[in-house]
């Protein structure tokens, strides 16, 4: 509709209201303050101390920053997955919902997603302690005979990170089944399809630049991953950023500097990677017709 | 369709203000918010209602009063002093900071977690945090081996007269004696009680999960428990082979859920049962004491240490941490803190201001010191690298 | 457009029955839920504890760590200091970003792609990364422990929210307003701050309003680069966390659960009015190659 309102504006020269110019200034203090900063400090992993890879291989040979590399790897994708498991269904009952309801329930979504992620850690340190609600919910339900150590392992990283990322997985879920033609799944329910058969057949292929967009984001930010890590984990939860966090506060600051260009560079592959292969474009181009 | 357009669409649908998310609120949104304006409303009408918050700590100890201060400690500006945080900080502030500003006129701008490693790298890239900081003395000196990293301390400015030698360093003063030991929950440990590092090891005889001090944030791994616990004796722990040290500490790794860099830490996990025993400070403990959680103390085997006040070299407010540093050492602020939290004093005239029963439970009273052994910073200094540069690997063995 | 007809659709359609896959769903989603909001309503009693350190329940009732909070210098302090960086940078984010949004949406020029993603990418990579980045830089300029240091730090990362806002606001917008404006004899200038401006506020608005909440709540970077000087409240927080661990930290939680709502409530009224504006103000679809009359009046 919007194209069609360009189209058919007068076509004869008018002034414009844009200026690409007037983009300079932004793009100038990007450069200088985050353009810079950053590619200085991805030089100095390569420049420093003398021209060397030295930095580089050192993470390659240390068995434990290996460790702490498989590690971060491992809690993004574990993140992810269950992120997808829990965010779907919420995603789809949510898209399937008249607007108003799912208006509503969608507020759920938004009120933590809006909350410091400061906020959200301690709540969990709240819940997860010995003495705290869910040791002693558990403990009400029979499930366990006396409290159980739930703060400070991997699981509580688990849960206040899925905690902390799943609206970041159920909104672009929700717009991408949303998308999907209602009366699709109801034709096909109406022919006799069975629940299992239309999400198989048409929900999960057609709800697909949903899924990679939101275990994309997902996965990008649980690579980076700090503050919750820190406070929630175990002794050996060490997540790269605060690796990087330590390093550069032991002054080794090459060494900082390509623990930083591994991450980004994870970051930036999973991201083209994933935006291209999975058809999130295509999946844009659709939701707009 | 153009192709920039559609970057800027799918980063609108996942950044988080896509339109879509703003989308799904509409007007809900607002009765949400509502409801929690009136609720919190509700809850502070309802505070009103019922009168002042409960006391929270047990009666304030009344505290030798300081009136004035000598003429050259007063000054202007700031001062950016890093301690501890926690109880610990809350009694320094009440002990020493508040006087001083208001005697002095200068200001205490306050920070935690002082780490000698940082100060290295603040003063290499002259970025110096904060004007005074308090430290292990083994810190201190081992940084000072490194290079030009602390101001001399300004002597003319101490009153020395009732302040041992021993205390008194070129780049640093101490100011707070304190012990270093386990302590336990009386509500699961009630008939056998740990008295060593051996039964702290013991986690068939005394189970449950426990915290240890780390080897990061300017904390050193607490290797002379190691060694007692492998059946050394005090007076022969030091020189402590590290290696040795280690394999010992690796014996109770499994049992320890955390390795904290911050005193409060073992305080809150004792208090809330995260674990059963745990390596603290004495001071916290008696803070957590006083708000009736169930736990003690063990002293027997337990390290008396000293932190002191060192002043990172180009510190922008040099000559009022010198001031800071001084009135601190002084007798009076001393003891006062002596009152607040149970740590020792360096100013003998302390002990002058300080009431006999408070002076029984210090760390440094000869009924308690004697059970302990004296930490020792000179090995410190010297091994305090080799310690941490093994910490990180060791830990995620 | 689309969910309106969709939704029609489905009122006259049949509802489809409820079986045991959409119970099961139901339930599913209903334990999400109070997954997701449980833990943030359970800061709220826990700040009117009387106890200290995370027992809960709370022993006793106690407003005790709101008098923490609004009775210690440093507690306030850090929330000034907050409140005026996040303004400092929703000034400087949107008087930078939304002319750059206005430019990107409106003009071709080649490598236009690759600027949005660089104007775009402090939302993607990762904050350490750029946490460390300026901590180097700033380290050399003695920008550590500097108010504004964070200012343009913050910037950065609010920009993007303040572009994508504006782009959106201006994609909605329909050029013919300005042309008609324009044909009247007005100066782009005017034309700009009569014509344009109103119908994009609203963007422009809430790109701002969620640029001081991005600066407002930033962690990683203040860590850094905040020293013992500009220490901001989530920095604040952090050190609470981490070195008292005390329910202050739960007052302040619930002070920001309660502000986050309001906020996120004016944005959405703010794009509520930007709706109504547009859709008031939108012209009927001229028909295909059919020029406007010089001269027609526009109402």
């Amino acid at each position: 509709m919007r194209s069609t309102a360009i189209t058919a504006s007068p076509r004869r020269v008018r002034p414009r209201m844009s200026h690409p110019a007037l983009a300079v200034p932004l793009l100038v203090y990007l450069a200088a303050f985050y353009g810079y900063p950053v590619a200085a400090m991805l030089f100095r992993s390569i420049a420093e101390p003398s021209w060397t890879i030295e930095n580089f291989v050192k993470i390659f040979e240390t068995p434990v920053f290996l460790y702490v590399l498989w590690l971060t790897f491992r809690v993004a994708l574990v993140v992810t997955f269950i992120s997808l498991l829990l965010g779907f269904p919420v995603a789809y009952l949510l898209a399937r919902m008249d607007r108003a309801k799912a208006n509503l329930l969608m507020m759920l979504v938004l009120l933590p997603f809006w909350t410091s992620i400061l906020v959200r850690t301690y709540a969990w340190m709240v819940l997860l302690g010995r003495q705290g609600i869910v040791n002693q919910f558990l403990q009400w339900l029979g499930a366990i005979d006396a409290p159980i150590r739930l703060l400070n392992t991997t699981f509580a990283v688990y849960v206040a990170m899925v905690h902390i990322l799943l609206p970041f997985m159920i909104l672009p879920l929700y717009s991408a089944i949303r998308g999907i033609d209602g009366n699709l799944l109801r034709a096909a329910e109406g022919l006799g399809a069975r629940p299992i058969a239309v999400f198989r057949q048409i929900v999960l292929p057609m709800s697909l630049p949903g899924i990679s967009a939101g275990c994309l984001l997902v996965f990008i930010l649980a690579l980076g991953f700090f503050i919750t890590p820190a406070l929630v984990g175990g002794p050996r939860d060490l997540m790269i950023a605060v690796l990087i966090q330590q390093q550069v506060e032991l002054f080794n600051w090459p060494f900082a500097s390509a623990l930083a260009a591994l991450l980004l560079a994870a970051a930036l592959s999973v991201f083209l990677v994933l935006a291209k292969r999975l058809g999130i474009e295509k999946a844009i181009g659709r939701a707009r017709q | 369709m153009r192709d920039d357009r559609k970057l800027l669409d799918f980063l609108f649908t996942v950044s988080q203000q896509s339109p879509h998310a703003a989308d799904y609120t509409r007007r809900n949104f607002m009765r949400l918010t509502a409801r929690l304006g009136l609720g919190a409303a509700a809850a502070s009408a309802f505070s009103r209602m019922i009168g002042p918050p409960l006391a929270l700590a047990a009666d304030a100890p009344t505290l030798p009063e300081i009136t004035s201060i000598p003429e050259k400690l007063k000054g202007s500006g700031t001062v950016r002093v890093c301690s501890y945080g926690g109880a610990f900080q809350d009694a320094q502030r009440k002990a020493y900071f508040e006087p001083f500003e208001r005697l002095s006129g200068i200001k205490v701008i306050e920070s935690q977690g002082p780490d000698p490693v940082k100060v290295k790298a603040m003063v290499d890239t002259k970025n110096v945090e904060y004007d005074v900081g308090e430290f292990d003395r083994a810190g201190v000196i081992n940084l000072a081996k490194k290079g030009d990293y602390w101001e001399e301390i300004d002597y003319s400015l101490v009153d020395t007269a009732n302040i041992d030698k021993a205390f008194q360093y070129k780049y640093s003063l101490d100011m707070l004696p304190y012990a270093q030991t386990y302590a336990y929950r009386t509500d699961v440990f009630k008939d056998a009680k740990p008295n060593s590092w051996a039964d702290f090891w013991d986690t068939t005889k005394f189970p449950g999960p426990r915290t240890m001090p780390a080897g990061s944030g300017g904390l050193t791994p607490f290797l002379e428990a190691a060694v007692l616990a492998a059946g050394g004796s005090m007076d022969s722990i030091y020189p402590m082979d590290i290696d040795k040290a280690y394999a010992s500490l690796a014996k109770i790794k499994p049992a320890v859920v955390k390795w904290w860099e911050a005193g409060a830490v073992p305080a809150q996990m004792l208090n809330d049962k995260e674990v059963v025993m745990g390596v603290a400070w004495n001071g916290r403990i008696a803070a957590i004491q006083a708000n009736g959680a169930p736990v003690e103390v063990g002293w027997r085997q337990g390290a008396l240490r000293t932190d002191a006040w060192a002043v990172p070299k180009g510190a922008a407010n040099r000559a009022n941490a010198m001031k800071f540093t001084a009135f601190i050492t002084s007798p009076v602020p001393q003891a006062r803190l002596s009152m607040l939290i149970p740590y020792g004093f360096v100013n003998n005239a302390a002990a002058e201001v300080l009431p006999a029963d408070r002076l029984k439970i210090l760390p440094t009273a000869p009924a308690i010191k004697k059970d302990m052994f004296i930490y020792n910073s000179q090995w410190w200094s010297d091994n305090r690298d080799k310690v941490i540069e093994k910490w990180s690997s060791w830990l995620l063995q | 457009m689309r969910d309106s007809e969709e939704s029609a659709v489905r009122m006259r359609a049949k509802r489809p029955r409820r079986g045991r896959t959409s119970r099961g769903l139901a339930a599913v989603a209903g334990l999400v839920f109070l997954y997701l909001v449980f833990p943030i309503l359970i800061v709220i009693p826990l700040s009117f504890s009387s106890g200290t350190y995370l027992s809960f329940p709370p022993p006793g009732f106690s407003l005790h760590w709101y008098q923490n909070f609004f009775g210690r210098s440093d507690w306030l302090d850090a929330a000034y200091l907050s409140i005026w960086i996040g303004g400092a940078v929703m000034c400087l984010a949107t008087v930078l970003g939304a002319p750059a949004a206005i430019a990107l949406v409106r003009s071709r020029f080649p490598g236009k792609n690759l600027l949005v993603g660089f104007i775009i990418s402090p939302l993607i990579a990762p904050v350490i990364v750029l946490a460390i980045g300026i901590y180097f830089f700033y380290a050399r300029l003695g920008l550590v422990g500097n108010p504004f240091g964070l200012v343009i730090a913050h910037t950065c990362l609010a920009v993007p929210f303040v572009v994508i806002n504006v782009s959106a606001a201006l994609q909605g917008f329909d050029e013919r307003l300005e042309h008609a404006a324009m044909n009247l004899g007005a100066t782009p200038w005017r034309t700009f701050w009569q014509v344009t401006f109103p119908i994009i506020r609203p963007g422009v608005f809430a790109g701002a309003l969620f640029a001081f909440i991005s600066s407002f709540d930033e962690l990683v970077v203040a860590l850094f680069v905040s020293g013992s000087t500009a220490v901001t409240l989530p920095r604040k927080m952090w050190e609470s966390i981490r070195f008292e661990i005390d329910p202050t930290i739960a007052a302040v939680s619930t002070i920001l659960v309660v502000l986050t709502g309001l906020m996120f409530l004016s944005a959405e009224l703010l794009r509520r009015r930007s709706e109504r504006l547009r859709s008031s103000l939108a012209l009927p679809d001229a028909p295909r190659g059919e020029a406007l009359p010089e001269g027609t009046p526009v109402i």
